[in-house]
């Protein structure tokens, strides 16, 4: 087990010291990976290249146990150049919840949901691993393309923070 | 929070009139939905705590969704004068509801110039509200000039959510509203600050420029000079209650709806309590020279006209040092009866 780049098969190519970053759970348990795992979320990426990773990125919505699962995934991922587009992962996580991993457009989305009445009980709440929108986060819940003109997608913006400004 | 649960719920509907599949299925489905089921789920989540604010976010969430969602929401969702409801933005320039008044209040920010208008989450305008509008005073010359939005933050002509303005003389007794969007098809724009520039930002080409005056309010001494309260007269272009509605958002065809003329109602005098007497029904709770109720008002120009002149269809006052109650209802919107509102702060005629 290679303890930079996390993996069993490590090739030897990171003998270059590996950037970690820290990324902190909704519970505030930070979680050190490789720049390499953590960039394949976008806007993990974005953040890094612009410098405000320094003090570890906070995830508010994922909570630790998921988060974990998640870094497993990445982990696993990071050494391939392309993910399996079509593959869906489900993981279990500990006492009930249940973590869905799927492929998109930006990396892995957490499909999360809360802690289930029943085990088995789909509960088909998500939050996107990185931040999207009030809309966004309903278009991941439910996998729908946001197929507004580009020319509404402003205005219908708008709309929806106004909704919620208090 | 009440995003999430809104959520829930409507996967609750779509779990109880669809077969429960395969979890990998599960979420494909959503994206595939009859509109009927759309229609259904919607129509769920408003009835599911959604009807009044601030829950009803979660109805607004559903039309932004995606294009099949919003129209979905926009046909299960009425507008004000059939609901009484205010749900979109767009319900703010469509008439107010017809038997009881839309209860809302006004904060005002004396350090800063601006108020906000809320829509009461109860009867009691001390509780909170849903934000609804904000307006800032500019002064621009000789005129003064209250920029009504959609957005607390961002009070200019040049952002997206400028909704029109109110413009006053120089002595505070005349007042224009401009509405930032036509008022009926084919209305044309005035000339009144088009092509402005406002502070440092530049007008966005996307967003239209243009300013259309849909009223005019004018303030005179009463004829008992200093003595008595002061008149208003109203002339407004108001948003049609005749049409049938395609759905929240639009009618097929926008006509003008010919002007309404509103004027105070006249208060009585009270010789016991030596004092000018308007019954607001509890809604206002200090004496303040800014206090009116508005009532329609027959057309001089048409001798044969007739009006309700007992309805009040706009009524505002003082409950505390910078909080006023706003009551309205159709044929006024909610933009207009702010802007109204507005003017009772821009004027400068005072009385006795």
């Amino acid at each position: 087990f290679c303890e930079i780049c996390l993996t069993n098969n490590c090739d030897g190519s990171a003998g270059k010291i590996a950037t970690m970053i820290a990324l902190v759970s909704s519970d505030n348990e930070r979680f050190e990976v490789s720049e390499e795992a953590a960039s394949q979320s976008q806007t993990i990426r974005n953040m890094i290249e612009d410098g405000c990773a320094d003090g570890g990125i906070p995830l508010p919505n994922v909570t630790s146990s998921v988060l974990a699962k998640v870094l497993e995934y990445c982990n696993k991922h990071a050494a391939t150049t392309t993910p399996d587009a079509a593959s869906t992962e489900a993981v279990i996580g500990s006492a009930g919840t249940r973590a869905v991993l799927g492929p998109a457009r930006h990396g892995p989305v957490v499909l999360r949901a809360v802690p289930c009445r029943a085990a088995g009980r789909r509960c088909p709440e998500g939050c996107r691993l990185d931040e999207g929108q009030d809309a966004g986060a309903d278009q991941a819940t439910f996998k729908i393309e946001n197929d507004f003109r580009p020319e509404d997608v402003e205005k219908i913006r708008k709309e929806n923070a106004w909704a919620f400004e208090e | 929070m009440p995003r999430q649960a809104a959520a829930a719920v409507a996967a609750e509907a779509v779990m109880e009139v669809e077969e429960v599949g395969e979890p990998e299925d599960q979420e494909e489905r959503w994206a595939r939905l009859l509109p009927e089921l759309l229609s259904e789920v919607v129509r769920r989540v408003e009835a599911s705590g959604c009807e009044r604010w601030p829950a009803r976010k979660d109805v607004v969430s559903c039309a932004c969704v995606c294009r099949r969602w919003r129209e979905a929401a926009v046909a299960v969702v009425r507008p004000p004068a059939e609901s009484g409801k205010i749900t979109f933005p767009s319900s703010l320039k469509q008439p107010g509801p017809r038997e009881s008044p839309m209860q809302c209040f006004i904060k005002r920010n004396k350090k800063n110039s601006t108020f906000f208008l809320y829509l009461g989450f109860t009867n009691s305008p001390m509780d909170k509200g849903k934000f609804l509008m904000a307006a800032r005073r500019f002064r621009r010359g000789p005129h003064t000039e209250y920029i009504i939005s959609l957005d607390a933050e961002g009070l200019s002509q040049g952002s997206h959510a400028y909704m029109g303005k109110l413009r006053s003389d120089f002595w505070g007794t005349n007042f224009k509203i401009y509405d930032s969007k036509p008022p009926y098809d084919g209305a044309k724009a005035s000339s009144s600050g088009s092509s402005r520039r406002f502070g440092s930002r530049r007008i966005s080409p996307q967003v239209s420029a243009g300013n259309y005056e849909v009223g005019q309010i004018s303030y005179k001494y009463n004829l008992l000079k200093s003595r008595g309260p002061r008149r208003m007269y109203c002339t407004l272009e108001c948003p049609s209650t005749q049409e049938t509605w395609d759905n929240a958002l639009k009618t097929k065809f926008r006509k003008p709806t010919g002007p309404t003329i509103l004027r105070n109602k006249a208060p009585r005098w009270h010789e016991h309590l030596q004092c000018w007497c308007l019954n607001f029904h509890g809604r206002v709770t200090v004496a303040s020279v800014k206090n009116f109720q508005l009532v329609a008002a027959a057309d001089p120009s048409d001798p044969t006209s007739t009006v309700d002149e007992e309805t009040v269809l706009l009524q505002f006052g003082k409950v505390d040092d910078d909080i006023f109650t706003m009551d309205y209802r159709q044929p006024l919107s909610a933009f207009q009866a702010f802007a109204i509102s507005l003017s009772s702060f821009g004027t400068k005629l005072a009385c006795e």
